[in-house]
């Protein structure tokens, strides 16, 4: 990438600085440069590379965080453009997020949200400690392809399956794929409830989630537990 | 709980809790019992009276608080760290303490058990844990506010400021506790910690968590009150060097800032993970940091000498035979804690050497079998019988409901 304003792009994003990112997002808009070059060669490449320095510990929460703020910042200026011309990014899924029931802890779920939304996801998120029942009608209503249920404790782990068997019940499942996440969450319990997906922090999750969005295919149930 | 064979973790029974409560009721350095972990095969019958283990229908999900605190009632004669899961739930548990206590009055004279109540931070108060606080109060039920800021997370990154929210949440909560029952019992408790900020986790052993737990346990005292924290504990998943080096010196620093009340001992992977080889590791470096606070003593009532020890100079001399003096048998199992074959101190030659995860296992097996169940009487049994099956339909009627209300929201579709 030679483009001085793409890597003045890139480098907002990595800094955190949502200031930046939208002053740089004018001066793309000014020059007539297409909205959707701007966020793939410039702002994306950015926040791919803050999840990759997270993922080796080179950055750390609040240093992401303030890049996927930066990252919303950025779209948020560009998207009347986008829309004008037709070229809107379109959202990669859309993923229906809470804590389980009687779970009213939140934070993982938050960073979860975030990271996921700027990475192109539409996020309906009901917040904490989400009946089963409130997850199905919200997946319903918005048609999601992704349910999200997050536990920290042991003792509200139970509601992540819960959840799994509402969606079974209602018949959404293997269309709607659910995945679960947690401090107390391992692999091994995503398996024995049956969901989707796990993953161990918010930038694997994002990796999940865009895996099971090319994996939706309701006729192949196969692969249902194929990231399990 | 750390499986001690395998090295592998896997969901708790009731034959953990039952160990736990074993070890924890031979050993002197632990003052209390914690229904430390959820039993996930919990499990009743109507043969309570005679049988622990027994065949019989699961116990509902919504119960497990109860369940644990009957099985820790019915093998300890310690004082009980508990905590409710829901609103609805403190009630059974209550009257199952009662009915050990043998009424309410008696309960409330001298309550057994303290319960954590915990607030939501940043600076809430949860339906849940407010009715728990007003619910305790009128029962005369001792409540442990544990308030769990963390820092940069839930809480202000500067460590002060984590303090300050603590002292805000744990102050809303006595204001709410003192006016449902004035003077009611409350201790100023607390489970601060760091975010970290790599996992969002909260690093139990990190150094400026115990930083936390000792200037929240400070601003408690300048009060007045009785104070608990969360140390001893570590993040490593495994009994190894790091969780011996966290949980040791947490316990020396509690001690040192004179916490009335810690928990955290045995507890691994942040407050995850339960080990038993733990819990007797812990309770050396429990038992050294009791030594530690108790300091140097002169002419105290255990260590009844005098300063410069010029008695014992003028008997021995320049013979160097202190070991023959009658003070030095006196006095050495004051002066000196005498750590149990965990810690290894064995002269070299008692070859092979063993690591502490084996010594602790050993450990762990001679306790088991040194601890004798207390009895309860058959009516206290009756009691704590009819209290967990009227909880059990409470509960099940409960869950019944819950799933009517799926069945009217598929049938609304």
């Amino acid at each position: 990438m030679s483009d001085p304003l793409f890597e003045a792009m890139r480098q907002s994003i990595i800094d955190g600085a949502p200031d930046k990112a939208v002053e740089l997002a004018q001066q793309a808009l000014a020059q007539g440069l297409d909205p959707l070059q701007a966020v793939n060669l410039g702002f994306a490449v950015g926040i791919t590379f803050a999840g990759e320095q997270f993922g080796c510990g080179e950055m750390f929460l609040p240093d992401l965080l303030a890049s996927a703020e930066a990252m919303q910042a950025a779209i948020k200026t560009l998207e009347p453009e986008m829309l004008k011309r037709g070229s809107e990014r379109k959202a990669l899924g859309k993923i229906v997020l809470g804590t389980a029931r009687g779970d009213i802890h939140d934070i993982g779920k938050n960073l979860v949200a975030t990271i996921l939304s700027a990475g192109g996801f539409q996020i309906f998120d009901l917040g904490t400690s989400v009946t089963p029942e409130q997850f199905v009608a919200k997946a319903k209503e918005v048609d999601a392809d992704i349910v999200g249920v997050s536990a920290l404790l042991t003792t509200t782990m139970a509601g992540q399956k819960a959840v799994i068997e509402a969606l079974d019940r209602n018949g959404l499942r293997p269309r709607v794929k659910a995945i679960i996440g947690g401090a107390a969450v391992t692999s091994k319990w995503a398996a024995e409830i049956g969901a989707d997906g796990y993953s161990r922090n918010a930038i694997d999750a994002l990796e999940l989630a865009k895996n099971l969005m090319g994996k939706v295919d309701s006729k192949d149930m196969n692969k249902r537990t194929a990231l399990a | 709980m750390l499986d001690p064979e395998t090295l592998e973790a896997r969901p708790s029974e009731t034959r953990d809790l039952v160990r736990i409560v074993q070890v924890t009721e031979t050993l002197p350095q632990f003052a209390a019992q914690s229904t430390a972990v959820v039993c996930s095969d919990a499990l009743l019958s109507n043969s309570l009276l005679y049988n622990d283990a027994c065949n019989g229908k699961h116990a509902p999900g919504a119960i497990a608080d109860l369940y644990r605190l009957l099985v820790v009632l019915q093998h300890s004669d310690k004082p009980v760290v508990t905590g409710s899961f829901s609103a609805a739930g403190l009630e059974g548990m209550i009257d199952l303490l009662a009915a050990d206590s043998g009424s309410p009055d008696r309960l409330r004279q001298q309550p057994r058990a303290v319960f954590d109540v915990c607030p939501s931070p940043p600076l809430n108060w949860s339906e849940f844990g407010s009715h728990n606080l007003i619910d305790l109060a009128r029962a005369g039920v001792p409540a442990e506010i544990v308030s769990m800021p963390l820092a940069g997370g839930t809480a202000p990154v500067t460590l002060a400021g984590s303090v300050t929210q603590h002292a805000a949440e744990v102050l809303a909560g006595i204001t709410l506790h003192q006016l449902a029952a004035p003077g009611a019992p409350i201790v100023w408790g607390g489970a601060p910690a760091i975010f970290d900020m790599r996992t969002g986790g909260a690093p139990m052993g990190a150094v400026e968590t115990a930083m936390l737990n000792m200037a929240c346990a400070e601003v408690g005292k300048h009060l007045g009150l009785p104070t608990h924290g969360y140390l001893v504990a570590t993040d490593s998943k495994l009994v190894d060097a790091q969780a011996g080096a966290e949980s040791a010196r947490s316990a020396m620093l509690g001690a040192l800032a004179g916490i009335n009340m810690i928990s955290g001992a045995g507890m691994l992977e942040s407050l995850a993970r339960f080990s038993v080889e733990k819990l007797v590791i812990d309770a050396e470096s429990i038992a050294s940091a009791y030594r530690l606070a108790r300091g140097i003593e002169i002419g105290s009532d255990k260590v009844p000498s005098e300063t410069l020890a010029t008695a014992m100079f003028a008997q021995i001399g320049l013979s160097g035979e202190f070991l023959k003096l009658k003070e030095t048998r006196a006095l050495f199992r004051q002066e000196q804690h005498l750590p149990s074959p965990v810690i290894d101190r064995s002269a070299r030659g008692s070859e092979p050497a063993s690591d502490v995860l084996t010594r602790a296992r050993t450990r762990v097996d001679e306790l088991v079998s040194k601890y004798r169940k207390p009895s309860l009487s058959e009516d206290v049994l009756r009691k704590f019988q009819a209290i967990v099956d009227r909880e059990a339909d409470r509960a099940a009627v409960e869950e019944a409901e819950s799933g009517k209300n799926v069945g009217v929201a598929q049938a609304t579709k």
